[in-house]
């Protein structure tokens, strides 16, 4: 908004809008602008509320963009040894045969 | 009328536009200025009025130097119309509209009437007067934007792609705008992509490549076979009649000259 | 395929309608010119062919849009987005505004239709190399020229890979190399079956790949045709539409009694 302001007023200063002169003279100097920011925002919010739609943006469900990505054999082992590792040492611990350690 | 001298621009961003343009734009001349999409063009333009103001090099406007001189009074001197014209139109009524440039140059009354009401009977718009500009299509408030530039009776006439979206009705209103403004003796510098248009309405074409000058000649000059090259890099093609003639040795960058040139005998 | 069958359309709160009985097929693969004077409708024509109006616009439709033979009557906007696409000719309009570099601008319509993401990345890679864009991948899409955005907007509607496609004025922002790229990618597109719409006042372009015109004036269908007949027929020029600089030239030696003396096809290829 504050791009278009800037191209908007450029193109009012070249047609000999005074924005750089006394007080009063730059403050009859926003009028000519306000028109143009506030329409041209309110055509491009239509035009691009349709370029959006045209890109299936109200389409329900959920949208991200997470890879999955699949464990190769040799993580799956690892991760079946982990948890077989970690029961192993519950039992042991329950048995009483893992008291000597801390 | 307008000079530049070892023009450099870098914007903000850090963004090179203009790399050390000289260029001398002699009153009366009728100069096209082409090249790629972000080769400066629009930049270069923006510093016949003030709009920008250089990086390094020197503006002269009338023989005097931009710098220290307001916007609001270059204007007097150089009419620029945007390439976009929703980002000009704030009036409420097309006449307003085209009224308010020469309004801030201190036209008034019959002077002002005067002004408006040929710009209008020059762009087609003169049924429109108390039309609301957002109801004409985008074709004729790219020919309003036109107007209000031409009310203001400015010496240099800048426009920014102005046959874009036009069919080819409006294509040959430009190109009528263009010969009037010429007939008057005023100075116009027009941005285009249409090769056409530039080969029939201009008797200089300057062509931009990041930042320079590549090519400054006139259209039988910059279009002949031998600036191909030079063209060729700056990713524009010479319009078709000059293509054909020069496979008959001809210079003709228009179908006028084209068609002429092959009715006078020419070889072959 | 893509058909309108006695499409007549006014927009809301006019009394006027826009369009008249229009009746226009394209067919798969094809690409097809909208040619016309401007205000003759052809912008209204590319929002009823896409379904937007008055799917999203609303106004008044009486007669037929169909896709593949179904009807799109009273279908919602994102179901005719997954069958139809559409382009317009303000590339600033075109920018979503959420996404924050030009690869993630045009990962945006295949990541909406819930694709895999290896699918989407897939697509959007196609897209940047076919309009050669992979310099400008990584910039934000806000800071783009007209030009380039426009580019942008058009790889975003490929990334897609839409069965059916219509350009309203594609290239009016663009220089002559960004308009050939933009040919290019719409003749790879229609190789791979997908149906094509363009409106253009660049008869150049449409004369390079289309191989049907149609002419509207004052709403109406008055020309349909194989795109050298049309480009020839002087009811063209009548209604304010430039033929390509080809026929116009060969026209203009036809008037003045040159058209021997030079082999106009030849010169253009050795040219």
């Amino acid at each position: 908004m504050v791009e278009r302001a800037g191209v908007i007023q450029a193109a009012q200063r070249a047609r000999g809008l005074d924005t750089e002169g006394s007080v009063r003279a730059r403050l009859r100097g926003i009028m000519p602008l306000v028109g143009p920011v506030i329409l041209s925002s309110l055509t491009e919010v239509e035009e691009r509320s349709l370029a959006l739609e045209v890109r299936a943006f109200g389409r329900p469900g959920r949208r991200h963009l997470l890879w999955r990505i699949p464990d190769s054999g040799a993580q799956l082992a690892a991760r079946a040894l982990a948890l077989l590792a970690l029961l192993a040492a519950i039992v042991l611990r329950a048995t009483g045969n893992l008291a000597g350690l801390p | 009328m307008i000079e530049v001298v070892d023009l450099v621009h870098v914007y903000p961003g850090g963004t090179r536009a203009l790399d050390g343009v000289s260029l001398r734009i002699a009153a009366g001349e009728r100069v096209a200025i082409v090249g790629q999409n972000g080769s400066g063009k629009s930049t270069l333009v923006r510093h016949f009025n003030g709009l920008l103001r250089p990086t390094e090099g020197r503006v002269l406007v009338d023989g005097r130097d931009a710098a220290g001189r307001r916007v609001a009074g270059l204007a007097a001197t150089v009419g620029l119309a945007f390439q976009d014209p929703d980002r000009q139109i704030f009036a409420g009524k097309v006449r307003d509209e085209v009224a308010f440039g020469p309004r801030n140059l201190g036209r008034r009354g019959a002077e002002l009437e005067a002004a408006v009401d040929a710009a209008l009977a020059d762009t087609g718009l003169d049924g429109e007067a108390a039309t609301n500009p957002y109801d004409l299509g985008y074709s004729r408030r790219k020919l309003l934007a036109l107007a209000s530039i031409l009310a203001m009776g400015t010496p240099v006439v800048v426009l920014d792609e102005p046959t874009t979206g036009q069919d080819a009705r409006g294509v040959a209103r430009v190109q009528s705008i263009v010969a009037g403004l010429a007939a008057e003796g005023r100075t116009i510098v027009a941005i285009s992509h249409d090769m056409r248009f530039v080969a029939e309405s201009f008797d200089r074409v300057v062509v931009m490549r990041a930042g320079t000058v590549d090519l400054d000649g006139s259209p039988a000059e910059v279009f002949a076979r031998d600036a191909w090259p030079t063209l060729a890099a700056t990713y524009l093609e010479p319009p078709l009649p000059a293509r054909i003639g020069a496979e008959l040795g001809l210079a003709t960058p228009t179908q006028a000259a084209l068609i002429a040139a092959l009715a006078a005998g020419s070889p072959r | 395929m893509l058909e309108l069958r006695g499409a007549t359309y006014r927009y809301p709160g006019y009394a006027r309608e826009v369009l008249v009985g229009i009746d226009l097929v394209v067919g798969d693969g094809e690409i097809v010119g909208l040619v016309g004077p401007n205000e003759a409708g052809k912008s209204t024509l590319c929002l009823v062919a896409s379904g937007l109006a008055p799917a999203s616009i609303g106004g008044k439709l009486t007669g037929i849009l169909a896709i593949d033979g179904e009807s799109m009557a009273d279908r919602p906007t994102h179901e005719l987005a997954e069958r139809v696409v559409v382009c317009f000719q303000n590339p600033n309009t075109q920018r979503s505004g959420i996404a924050a570099t030009v690869f993630e601008e045009i990962a945006l319509g295949p990541m909406n239709l819930g694709l895999p993401v290896a699918e989407i990345v897939e697509r959007t890679r196609e897209a940047i190399a076919l309009l050669r864009l992979d310099s400008i991948a990584l910039r934000d899409p806000s800071r783009l020229s007209g030009g380039q955005a426009q580019l942008v907007g058009i790889a975003s509607l490929l990334a897609m890979r839409p069965g059916h496609v219509i350009l309203d004025e594609p290239t009016a922002q663009l220089d002559p190399a960004g308009t050939r790229l933009v040919g290019e990618a719409l003749r790879a597109l229609a190789e791979r079956g997908s149906s094509l719409l363009i409106a253009e006042h660049k008869t150049g372009l449409l004369d390079a790949v289309c191989s049907r015109i149609v002419a509207i004036d004052a709403g109406r269908l008055v020309l349909d045709g194989p795109t050298r007949e049309v480009f020839a027929d002087p009811r063209l020029e009548a209604i304010g539409v430039e033929p390509p600089a080809r026929q116009r030239l060969a026209t203009a030696l036809a008037t003045a009694g040159l058209e021997g003396r030079v082999r106009l096809a030849d010169l253009e290829a050795a040219s």
